[in-house]
């Protein structure tokens, strides 16, 4: 175990021993509706960090980070089923909240500024040692998934907004981008891009 | 033409004719998020095809060419939908494990899941049938795979051409058509 560098109250408690143990650029791939469109446009730099639902389907991937780790199961079992093989990468997801043992790194980082899959896997793959990091398909507004998950029949579902409506999101990225990411990240599309910037 | 009709000898699946009125086939094509935006407000089912059922929310049937994953995409479902009331139906051809009902559908059919899912649902009794996400032009999967044109199979060749057209004019009877690809070419918008 490392000992755990001033964040702020970023991080809560002492690091994993992989903390630090990774370099270069990486590339973190959400699932936001134009991912497809975006991994097309844009060159995937260093190595790939799945967030959530999007590690079922990437053919290769060196970290899968889940915002809720109870998932973790079904998601490597579906991707096992889709691509064949699921070894060869590491899981992780927040220690907050979870007493399972389906992924490989737990870390010690407060929810508050983590609200989401996206933030926390920004946040892991610092901490994990990658810079710079890209965001692709984590546009951070309401224009959905690459999945069509809008209910068919309306029927009062909600629609998450990652941006403007949901102040507490917004807030969270423009908080780490003041008092962590010291310019690391980057994102290709979206509030995200507007906020952090373009790689 | 193909040398063999569309079904062999049965058993028929007891469901066979047990429907009516219309339904949305959503399959994986890469056209998929953009044809969904064109049936919200449908009012009728929804069948889902292989990796879309994983996403696709009030889903009436489930078709897949490969039974073996239903229980791994089932869990993703299950995660997506768990407060939801979520009923559905699972098809396969004959042969497939871990499905509701088994479809005698022959082989040179079966093989493409979209083909297969557009006679299952005109089997079920569905009429008119339109093909969301399934534009048979081999430019890959509405989800990010980080694939190139040349991993996917030529659907839109000529071998895919000869089948769907064969159903067209002597199966479907004006009854499948479709919002996207190759498809809408062969069968016509809805």
């Amino acid at each position: 175990m490392t000992s755990a560098p001033f964040h702020g109250d970023l991080v809560t408690g002492d690091l994993p021993a992989i903390a630090g143990t990774c370099k270069g650029p990486a590339t973190v791939i959400g699932p936001g509706r134009d991912v497809k469109s975006e991994l097309s446009s844009f060159q995937v730099r260093g190595h790939v960090i799945a967030v959530t639902t999007v590690g079922i389907f990437l053919p290769r991937l060196h970290h899968w980070i889940m915002g809720v780790p109870r998932k973790m199961m079904a998601f490597k079992i579906a991707r096992t089923a889709m691509r064949g093989v699921t070894n060869g990468h590491t899981t992780h997801a927040k220690e907050e909240g979870y007493n399972g043992r389906d992924i490989d790194v737990l870390w010690p980082i407060a929810g508050l500024h983590t609200p989401t899959a996206g933030h926390t896997a920004a946040v892991i793959t610092l901490l994990l040692g990658y810079a710079p990091v890209i965001l692709m398909g984590l546009p951070a507004d309401d224009s959905g998934h690459f999945y069509p998950d809008a209910p068919i029949n309306p029927d009062g579902l909600e629609q998450l907004d990652y941006g403007e409506r949901r102040g507490k999101y917004q807030d969270a990225w423009l908080w780490l981008r003041d008092n962590f990411f010291e310019g690391r990240v980057k994102s290709v599309s979206g509030n995200t891009r507007e906020w952090l910037g373009s790689p | 033409m193909p040398e063999f009709g569309v079904f062999h000898d049965g058993p028929w699946p007891q469901v066979r004719n047990s429907n009516h009125g219309n339904l949305i086939i959503a399959g994986p094509g890469h056209t998929l998020l953009e044809d969904w935006a064109k049936v919200l407000g449908h009012k009728g089912d929804v069948m889902g095809v292989a990796a879309a059922g994983m996403f696709l929310p009030r889903m009436r049937h489930w078709y897949s060419s490969h039974g073996l994953w239903f229980p791994a995409w089932e869990a993703v479902r299950e995660l997506n939908f768990k407060p939801v009331l979520d009923f559905y139906e699972k098809h396969a051809s004959q042969g497939a494990d871990n499905v509701d009902h088994r479809w005698p559908i022959n082989g040179r059919y079966g093989r493409v899941a979209g083909l297969s899912a557009s006679i299952v649902a005109c089997e079920l009794g569905y009429q008119p049938v339109v093909l969301a996400g399934i534009p048979a032009d081999g430019r890959g999967h509405f989800y990010p795979g980080l694939e190139h044109a040349e991993d996917f199979e030529d659907y839109g060749g000529p071998y895919h051409k000869g089948i769907w057209e064969w159903l067209r004019d002597n199966y479907f009877q004006g009854r499948v058509k479709s919002l996207s690809g190759n498809t809408r070419t062969w069968l016509g918008e809805p």
